[in-house]
């Protein structure tokens, strides 16, 4: 118990007030049952005035998943607490969503309201199957004018697990004069995309895993950057001068590997390129056969691969993509080799390799003279990675001045070593208890093993391994 | 000027209970305060610092101190900051929280506020007016409604039958 003297009411208001924007939300407010004094100092607190709100459910004060009412109570009662005219920016990251609650409209509704310039709507879930689809709500957006409100100061929109149809999209990328950045995630009514310019100040639109995607045509001036991930499309891009950057991933990231053709109107003009080619199991085509074809990818200056392999599979196809970009002047390859837990979840699923297996000769002369840096993450020292860094080192012997070695890979999150040159058969063996086998080796020894490999590759290259 | 003649400079500080202390020049001005004063040129004989005891200014120096001979890591500070308030009573932290905004120090103030704050949390509204010596003047009918207002920030959390 406490002294006399020991009374928290002798300090001033603003110093309470610091105290109380010390707190959760939650515990502020309930302070203001203590008694008159305390009954809207919670008010003072930043938050109602802040110009930027942020919501999360997974990363709450205490580190836990907030409850669906609670989180919900949470957000309602900021928005409606909230006395600055503008919010500049708005986020909400809900991934326990379960019903289709008007409480999310009025959020949006609150969006417009407050004149938003950066918004938000993010119900990705860690559980697929608890996916409720909510429907981005198009009648708020219909009877909007000058006099109501609407996104009209909107530059950044990002909608991941938000259904949205054609025409709201249509309307963020036409009506929102300001608006720089689109990107919307895993919406189910989204079919055709199309960005005809009306918004002069559109540098970048990412469109990912909506499955039901037909088109995407883009015709834009300032545009700057797409991000598609995907099944096939059609893509059209035209008149646009200013557009240097792509990533692809998905099923249609394979079409422009191998179909480069389909591409060639704005390939050309690409200085950045990422490209997420993931194997496919137990269905998709298998890809056995390099493409006649190279893309081109006259302009390109950074290529970024992130590619599903297997242990010992040849990369060295992917030198007749750097082949194809002669002013490349960095390279980057994340290799996610599949683990044993795949393998162990079922042995006999056959998986379909994005990539063929091309040999050594195939990737010769080629005299590349550009390449500066490169780098390999997810590095396991495998014979293939040796190969393929090795061939990189001759192709651009003239330019080449550093190579990147990270060792770093998810295999590491479970076990502590990770497979070894092993062959098929010895491959498809289940792993028993964690013991260590003659073939596996841990991330150290991955590391000694590219220390090896740097020594025996030109001198005058540097290399970095991590 | 502490770098011109190689030797740091000590400030001397005076509390309303005209009590001296002396403290280096590069731990002090971690209060902005003290620093505007020096920057003014006031810091030539003793700074009065009206509003802090001398109990509590021995023990804001005692951080200061601590806290700049810490190396910029904030880990270590944070730690040190944790430690250093840790046997501290809420009459004490009620004085350094005083102090710290008087002197203007705002990782003092954070980090004090932030200990009293976490010492209400979770807490049942009758638990934290007892500690806190708080008044109750609402009259049972004002208080169920305030109650009622705000009802969502009171589910699962411990209630009491004595307040």
């Amino acid at each position: 118990s406490c002294r006399n003297n020991c009374m928290i009411d002798q300090l001033p208001d603003d110093i309470l007030i610091a105290i109380l924007s010390r707190m959760g939300v939650e515990e502020a407010v309930r302070t203001s049952v203590l008694s008159s004094r305390w009954r809207y100092l919670w008010k003072h607190t930043s938050i109602y005035n802040s110009e930027t709100l942020e919501f999360d459910d997974m990363y709450t004060d205490t580190g836990t998943k907030m409850d669906e009412t609670k989180f919900k109570d949470l957000v309602n009662h900021v928005l409606k607490s909230h006395q600055g005219p503008l919010v500049e920016s708005f986020i909400i990251r809900y991934g326990n969503v379960r019903d289709r609650s008007i409480d999310i409209d009025k959020w949006i509704y609150f969006a417009m309201r407050k004149e938003v310039e950066s918004f938000e709507l993010n119900f990705s879930s860690c559980d697929v199957w608890l996916d409720f689809g909510y429907k981005f709500p198009e009648f708020l957006l219909s009877h909007s004018s000058c006099s109501t409100p609407s996104f009209q100061f909107l530059r950044s929109l990002v909608l991941v697990e938000v259904d949205i149809e054609d025409e709201v999209v249509r309307y963020f990328l036409d009506s929102c004069y300001h608006i720089e950045e689109v990107c919307i995630i895993g919406s189910n009514t989204t079919k055709n995309v199309e960005v005809v310019g009306r918004s002069p100040f559109l540098r970048e639109l990412e469109i990912s895993e909506c499955w039901n995607m037909q088109s995407i045509k883009i015709s834009a001036k300032y545009i700057f950057c797409l991000t598609y991930q995907g099944s096939e499309i059609s893509l059209q891009i035209e008149r646009t001068p200013m557009f240097f950057e792509l990533a692809l991933g998905g099923e249609f990231c394979e079409s422009f590997i191998y179909e480069p053709n389909k591409h060639s109107s704005y390939s050309f003009q690409l200085k950045n390129l990422a490209l997420i080619l993931q194997a496919e199991f137990p269905f998709g085509r298998e890809r056995t056969i390099a493409p006649a074809d190279l893309p081109r990818l006259h302009a390109l200056e950074r290529l970024e691969l992130n590619i599903e392999s297997q242990v010992g599979r040849s990369l060295l196809f992917f030198t007749s993509l750097i082949k194809a970009s002669p002013r490349l002047r960095e390279f980057r390859i994340q290799v996610n080799v599949f683990t044993a837990k795949l393998h162990s979840y079922s042995p006999r699923i056959r998986i379909m390799m994005p990539f063929p297996e091309v040999s050594t000769v195939e990737s010769n002369g080629v005299d590349h003279k550009n390449l500066k840096v490169v780098t390999m993450v997810g590095y396991c020292g495998c014979a293939s990675e040796e190969d393929f860094l090795v061939q990189l080192s001759k192709m651009a012997e003239q330019s080449l001045e550093k190579i990147v070695i990270d060792t770093n890979c998810d295999y590491y999150l479970n076990t502590d070593w990770v497979m070894y040159r092993v062959t098929e058969e010895e491959w498809e063996k289940p792993i028993e208890n964690n013991k260590q086998k003659n073939t596996t080796m841990t991330r150290f020894h991955a590391k000694i093993h590219a220390e090896k490999l740097a020594s025996s590759i030109a001198s005058k290259i540097k290399f970095l391994i991590t | 000027m502490a770098a011109e003649t190689g030797t740091p400079t000590t400030l001397t500080l005076k509390s309303n209970d005209d009590e001296l202390f002396s403290v280096a020049e590069s731990a002090a001005i971690l209060s902005v305060t003290i620093r505007n004063m020096v920057e003014d040129g006031c810091a030539g004989g003793v700074i009065p610092l009206d509003n802090v005891d001398g109990k509590t200014l021995a023990s804001v120096i005692t951080y200061m101190n601590g806290i700049s001979a810490i190396p910029a890591d904030e880990e270590k500070k944070k730690s040190y900051r944790d430690k250093f308030l840790s046997d501290k009573d809420f009459e004490t932290l009620a004085d350094m929280v005083l102090a710290a905004n008087y002197l203007n120090m705002s990782c003092l103030m954070d980090a004090v506020s932030a200990k009293i704050a976490q010492v209400m949390e979770k807490k049942s509204v009758g638990w934290v007016r007892r500690k806190f010596g708080i008044e109750n003047d609402y009259t049972p009918e004002e208080e169920a409604a305030v109650k009622e207002e705000h009802k969502w920030t009171f589910e699962g959390v411990e209630t009491d039958d004595d307040n």
